[in-house]
């Protein structure tokens, strides 16, 4: 009897078995069967604020045909062919425009191919979470999406942004990103960062900023006159605009609180992990000018805990070389010359990155994460102050900024050239 | 009042008796057969004559000799098969000589086949028979039979010889560095091949004849006391089962004492290459030999061997080994994971290859499965149509239909270009892997795969991977598991699998062949710099020259 019981269990447990192999097949089946020339590849994704709930949201889809296309024929002067369209739809919130974007096409949207996400100006200030809530739940949108904040409105960048030099806009942004990372310039801030800073203690997230760059009187237009039609608006080709990625958008609990200026910027930048070289243009004995490029960097930002309040040492450590001195009497095979240019990096660096403490301290935004210090230094600090940190202790600490600049080499050559009379 | 029916046999015994007399039909009865002949010359001739029913071929040339003529004699033999200057050297001469001689003396009819047997026939092999049956099989297989008057006893002289490929290069198995003979259709000239590289009386050849009709001989080669007997044993029980017409073929054979009868996989490594025979020897592997075929078997095999080539062993440094896996994997399943990538899952395709798929697949009107079905099938359809083709059509088969497949498909719009390059790459992959029987299982197990692919996506694959994994596990080459060793996991013995180990770390046979002496070379063989006192004055004679010179 007992043996009969328990070979039974040995059957069911087989079944099981079997049933737990057999299941996943019915994950993926025939029903689900899409192809490659049924999908709608979404590159970029603009979100925009319309009327006091709704969102216009734009999709950029590429069109693989035209792709190929340009690929191949663009040599010879043909007629540029537009390899991306974009739909903007209103709507009540994002999952419901991707609903009415597959109305509207036939295709099935993809979001696999995304590159950015650009949220615009409106509905950042209004506040970025909500119109994001979407893409964290949609399993096919990565993390590592780019997210940015328009200045202006996002569907703007969209249709009116020049792609060239590449044939779609988002090659252009991954392109800057990927290159300009490197010389501090901008650096990219992707979806998985910006939702997690959001829900870190004692830091909040920020932005790269893009814009459509001022025209230049002249320049493009007028020549591209064989117009293709924008989906929604009449877009001449020669009404393109340049983009630009530059500076960033800073946000207090979610909303945008403003943009910083370049100096802001690149002080940012400077305590930012990620950037490792960059230029520093300085005066060079007054008068002329030498640039510094920055090879590696050390940042450090120790808080000091005191009765008075708080106060920040910052410590950064930057070697580098000499990229280009403009000035004759500066020989930068001397000691006391070399010094003296390192004095004047260190001066740069610091006034930068003072101004990105004045203007954190000024908008109440701790995009610098110096809250995020205290949190790990003393947690139960940080559980009495942590709800009125930004407003009432951010903006009065004190910061002790020490930058410590090096120059290691000279480039290829040690002096200027001097010509022989 | 009635007959009591006989007791009727079991239905086995009837069945195998009807079975027998179906199989018996169109040869001589052996059992008729198995009498001896008689005394009269003439007799036996015709009865001869009548076997072979007057065939063109059967050459009977009777003579007689002696001072007066008094011995009669007939030679048997068939044209073709035996070597006539042979004949006419060693047997045909001495006769005439014999009869030329001074010796006028009589020669009495009871000394004459002692004194044939014994000093007139000038022919190293000799030997004698008495039973039709048997001298029928000497026949039959080119030598020639010298039937004497007055005596039953037939003299065999073993004189075959016909015409014969050369020992060539290997047709089927090409290579760059080694050895470049290859076996032919002569079973002795094989295993001459073979006894050239082993010398050693230990190496054993157990001959044995298969086939009703074919009586082929087939050489079961081992090396005593090396190899496992029982493995020996095995291989010989399994031949002596086969009952059959006919053995034209190693393949016949392969069929016939396969493991598992349903696997698309070869259980048994075929070669036409004498060293990679010589190397599965030294391993403790048996090699079936057979007549009329270049192609050797090797037992026990199993699945890391077929993507070995004999190649590997000479060249010191191999690295192309890993890449032989890769190839097998891409083959296997690249054709059904593009499919399943890019209709279930685009998400898992880098972005800039999803937009050039996408593009290539624009206005192509079939789905992706029927897309890559189609190329596979034609390819195959191609391959096969090169392969047996006279070359000078195939080359035309080759162009046109790369022309056909790679580019017209592509502009008429009816294949993207990308699976041109998938099918294409998925083809010349399954090309390297050595062994040619194995690919084709390779090539066939694709097309489960696209099904797979086409209908369930990635969980299809995976679970047609589990399957495949099960299968594999569950075949055995002669009590050795297929997957061995990795499934059964003999971590030690990896060094020839995934890539190969130098010759001096390879101390030992592989295990479970059960070899009779494990240990194939002494420990410790690998090179080090120059041993014993190295230094200055080492060699002082060298160093003083070397200075002189210099002087």
């Amino acid at each position: 009897m007992k043996r009969a019981l328990k070979s039974m269990s040995v059957v069911k447990r087989l079944c099981l078995v079997l049933a737990i192999i057999l299941l996943p097949n019915i994950c993926a089946g025939c029903w689900d069967r899409v192809e490659l020339e049924q999908l709608a590849y979404v590159t970029v994704v603009g979100i925009d604020r319309d009327g006091p709930d709704g969102v216009l949201v734009t999709f950029q889809c590429v069109i693989p045909r035209m792709l190929a296309r340009g690929q191949s024929g663009g040599g010879g002067g043909a007629a540029p062919v537009k390899p991306y369209t974009n739909y903007s739809v209103k709507a009540r919130n994002v999952s419901d425009a991707v609903r009415l974007f597959e109305i509207k096409q036939p295709h099935k949207a993809l979001f696999k191919t995304s590159t950015v996400i650009i949220i615009g100006e409106d509905l950042a200030r209004k506040g970025v979470i909500p119109s994001l809530d979407f893409f964290t739940r949609k399993p096919a949108l990565r993390r590592s999406v780019w997210v940015m904040v328009a200045e202006g409105k996002a569907a703007d960048i969209l249709l009116k942004g020049d792609p060239s030099p590449e044939i779609i806009p988002a090659n252009n942004i991954r392109t800057a990103f990927q290159r300009r990372q490197d010389v501090t310039l901008t650096s990219s801030v992707d979806f998985g960062q910006l939702l997690s800073k959001l829900e870190r203690p004692g830091v909040d997230p920020f932005m790269p900023e893009i814009k459509l760059a001022p025209k230049l009187s002249g320049g493009t237009a007028g020549q591209g006159e064989t117009s293709t039609q924008d989906q929604q608006k009449d877009v001449k080709e020669g009404e393109k605009q340049v983009l630009e990625i530059v500076d960033f958008g800073v946000l207090k609990l979610g909303k945008l609180v403003s943009f910083l200026d370049i100096t802001e910027s690149r002080g940012l930048l400077w305590l930012q992990g990620k950037t490792n070289s960059g230029t520093i243009t300085v005066p060079a004995r007054g008068a002329s000018w030498a640039s510094l490029l920055v090879s590696s960097k050390r940042v450090k930002i120790t808080p000091v805990i005191s009765q008075d309040g708080f106060l920040f040492n910052i410590d950064i450590r930057i070697e580098g070389y000499v990229s280009s001195v403009q000035n004759e009497a500066v020989d930068p095979t001397k000691p006391e010359d070399l010094g003296r240019l390192e004095e004047e990096g260190e001066k740069a660096i610091l006034q930068d990155v003072m101004a990105a403490v004045k203007k954190s301290q000024e908008v109440r935004s701790d995009f610098l994460g110096l809250g995020e210090k205290i949190y790990e230094t003393d947690p139960d600090l940080w559980k009495e102050i942590g709800e009125a940190w930004r407003d009432e202790w951010l903006p009065n600490v004190q910061v002790d900024i020490s930058v410590n600049c090096k120059l290691k080499r000279t480039g290829l050559a040690a002096g200027p050239v001097q010509p022989i009379p | 009042m009635f007959r009591k029916p006989r007791r009727p046999k079991t239905m086995e015994e009837r069945k195998q008796r009807q079975i027998d007399a179906k199989l018996e039909a169109p040869h001589p009865d052996s059992q008729e057969l198995n009498i001896p002949f008689g005394l009269s010359l003439d007799d036996n001739l015709a009865l001869f004559k009548n076997l072979f029913g007057n065939a063109s071929d059967l050459l009977v040339r009777e003579f007689s000799f002696g001072a007066r003529q008094e011995i009669r004699v007939a030679l048997v033999y068939i044209d073709g098969l035996s070597d006539t200057n042979s004949i006419s050297e060693a047997i045909l001469k001495p006769f005439v000589y014999r009869s030329l001689s001074d010796d006028k003396s009589p020669i009495l009819p009871e000394s004459a086949y002692p004194m044939i047997r014994d000093w007139l026939i000038t022919f190293g092999s000799v030997k004698e028979a008495a039973r039709i049956n048997e001298v029928l099989d000497y026949v039959l297989t080119g030598c020639a039979a010298l039937f004497i008057d007055g005596t039953s006893q037939v003299l065999i002289v073993v004189v075959k010889g016909w015409k014969a490929r050369d020992v060539e290069e290997p047709k089927a198995e090409a290579f760059v560095r080694g050895p470049r003979d290859s076996f032919n259709e002569t079973l002795r000239t094989n295993t001459a091949l073979i006894r050239r590289r082993i010398k050693t009386p230990r190496l054993r050849f157990d001959t044995l004849k298969i086939g009703r009709m074919t009586k082929t001989d087939i050489c079961v080669v081992y090396i005593h006391g090396l190899t496992d007997p029982a493995l020996k044993d095995e291989v010989i029980s399994r031949l002596k089962r086969i009952d059959t017409d006919g053995i034209l073929e190693s393949g016949y054979l392969e069929d016939f004492i396969k493991d598992n009868p349903w696997t698309p996989f070869s259980l048994l490594d075929r070669t036409e290459r004498p060293d990679k025979v010589a190397g599965a020897l030294l391993e403790g592997r048996v090699a079936i030999v057979i007549d009329t075929t270049p192609f050797a078997l090797l037992v026990p095999a199993v699945f890391s061997e077929f993507l070995q080539a004999p190649e590997d062993y000479y060249e010191s440094f191999d690295y192309i080994r890993a890449f032989r896996w890769l190839g097998l994997i891409i083959a296997t399943f690249l054709p059904s994971v593009y499919v399943a990538l890019s209709t279930y899952h685009q998400e898992m395709i880098p972005t800039g290859l999803v937009l050039s798929m996408a593009a290539g697949r624009e206005g192509v009107p079939f789905p992706a499965l029927v897309e890559a079905l189609s190329m596979e099938i034609s390819f195959d359809f191609l391959r096969e149509a090169g392969a047996r083709m006279p070359r000078s059509v195939g080359q035309a088969v080759g162009i046109i239909g790369a022309l056909v497949l790679g580019q017209a498909s592509v502009a008429a719009g009816i294949v993207s270009p990308i699976m041109v390059v998938i099918v294409s790459l998925a083809a010349v992959a399954s090309f390297m892997i050595p062994n040619y029987s194995s690919s084709h299982a390779i090539r066939f197990i694709r097309f489960p795969f696209l099904l797979l692919a086409g209908a369930f996506g990635l969980p299809g694959i995976f679970w047609g991977i589990l399957v495949l994994l099960l299968h594999l596990a569950s075949l055995r080459s002669f009590g050795v598991p297929y997957l061995y060793p990795v499934a059964p996991g003999v971590p030690g013995e990896w060094k020839d699998v995934f890539f190969k180990a130098p010759r001096w770390m390879m101390d030992f046979r592989p295990s479970l062949l059960r070899a009779r002496k494990i240990r194939r070379q002494a420990p410790g063989q690998m090179p080090g710099p120059p041993g014993g006192s190295s230094g200055e004055g080492d060699d002082p004679q060298i160093v003083s020259t070397g200075r002189e010179k210099q002087g």
